[in-house]
């Protein structure tokens, strides 16, 4: 793999004597994606309250921290393999990889280390059914995402967005030692919101993918073809965020809010398919793009506070 | 940052100042690491004497 970094350290080698690292502690931590991270122990922790039962409240916290490191090393271990193509994408030209501030070794290595790191970690704190749940999406969203079907199938993200809808799943495990039709359904949730919110944002980032050679949708099928399996998509998601008010793992609250929400993201997906202008659809996609994480993080926050206010009123009767 | 040395490595007051912090940063990850298992070791076995009694 041709990379900036190797050409800045080829260029650096024309010059004699070692070389010592620049890097920062802060330039460590941004190697494990930040802000995906705090989506994660979000989604992860909604799913270990949502559990009927609960671990001790420190094996709760030790649990969805070895979560989040699991998925900061998941993360750092993308940037590992997709340097190349970050460093000639403006959004992401200044992680640390692409930028020279950290070398591909230096970033494999800790990784590898967060990764096993995290999953012992949830093994010995919960339990290994949750920490085979966490080894498997790492290893998903590295081996089968990152390193073969990001850069070989316009289904690259509807696939490898499994990976991003397991956190939930491994909360749940993480306090029960079960998979549930219960975490199933957040499971889905997460699965079915990933296309509309990554196809929004690689429609108005289409040239910088196009770039990179990344065969996201709108560069291997086109604009309205994009637009169309959006809105599909969407159809879908819509009644399946409404499901677990039917299924009791939310109440009539989150049911209105589910629908109330789904219907914004109906009615933007809809405006989108609807937009046949490059700028006024770039523009629409930027809305649905923003509206599907507050979509996203109303649903799951909701869920929690459901959940918090249920557990509140036990312990006052 | 590449230059030629004879006797080691000498490094800037830039790169010392990096490594002393990358250093505390790990310290303070280990640290925390013997916390954690601590806790762990704790809690797990209070469950299970708890068990074992009830």
């Amino acid at each position: 793999m041709a990379l900036a970094t190797d050409a800045l350290v080829e260029r650096g080698r024309s010059k004699p004597g070692p070389q010592v690292s620049l890097s920062t502690p802060g330039d460590f931590f941004a190697l494990l994606k930040p802000r995906v991270m705090s989506l994660v122990v979000f989604t992860a922790f909604t799913g270990l309250m949502l559990a009927p039962s609960r671990p001790h409240p420190v094996i709760a916290f030790i649990s969805i921290l070895a979560i989040a490191v699991g998925a900061g090393a998941a993360g750092c271990l993308n940037m590992w393999w997709d340097a190349d193509i970050d460093a000639l994408m403006s959004r992401t030209r200044n992680r640390p990889i692409p930028a020279g501030r950290i070398t591909r070794e230096t970033a494999l290595g800790f990784g590898l280390m967060m990764a096993a790191g995290s999953v012992i970690t949830l093994g010995l704190a919960a339990n290994w059914m949750a920490a085979g749940l966490l080894a498997f999406t790492i290893f998903f969203y590295i081996v089968v995402y990152s390193m073969w079907l990001k850069r070989s199938t316009p289904q690259n993200i509807v696939i490898g967005g499994a990976a991003g809808a397991l956190p939930p799943v491994i909360g749940y495990a993480a306090a029960t030692a079960d998979v549930t039709l219960g975490s199933a359904v957040l499971f889905a949730i997460i699965f079915l919101w990933t296309p509309p919110h990554s196809w929004a944002l690689a429609l108005f980032r289409s040239q910088d993918y196009a770039r990179a050679k990344v065969p996201m949708l709108p560069v291997a099928a086109g604009r309205d073809a994009t637009r169309m399996q959006i809105l599909v998509y969407t159809l879908v998601l819509v009644p399946a965020g409404a499901t677990p008010a039917l299924l009791g793992l939310g109440g009539l609250a989150y049911g209105l809010v589910a629908l109330l929400m789904g219907a914004g993201m109906l009615h933007l997906a809809f405006r989108l398919y609807c937009q046949h202008e490059e700028k006024a659809a770039d523009l629409a996609a930027k809305k649905l793009f923003g509206f599907s994480i507050l979509y996203l993080s109303t649903l799951f926050g909701v869920l929690l506070v459901e959940r918090i206010v249920a557990l509140v009123l036990q312990g006052a009767g | 940052m590449m230059r030629e040395v004879k006797n080691g490595v000498v490094l800037s007051e830039e790169e010392k100042r990096r490594r002393r912090q990358r250093s505390l940063a790990l310290a303070l990850v280990l640290g925390a690491l013997v916390l954690l298992f601590y806790a762990i070791s704790i809690i797990k076995q209070g469950a299970a004497l708890n068990a074992l009694h009830s």
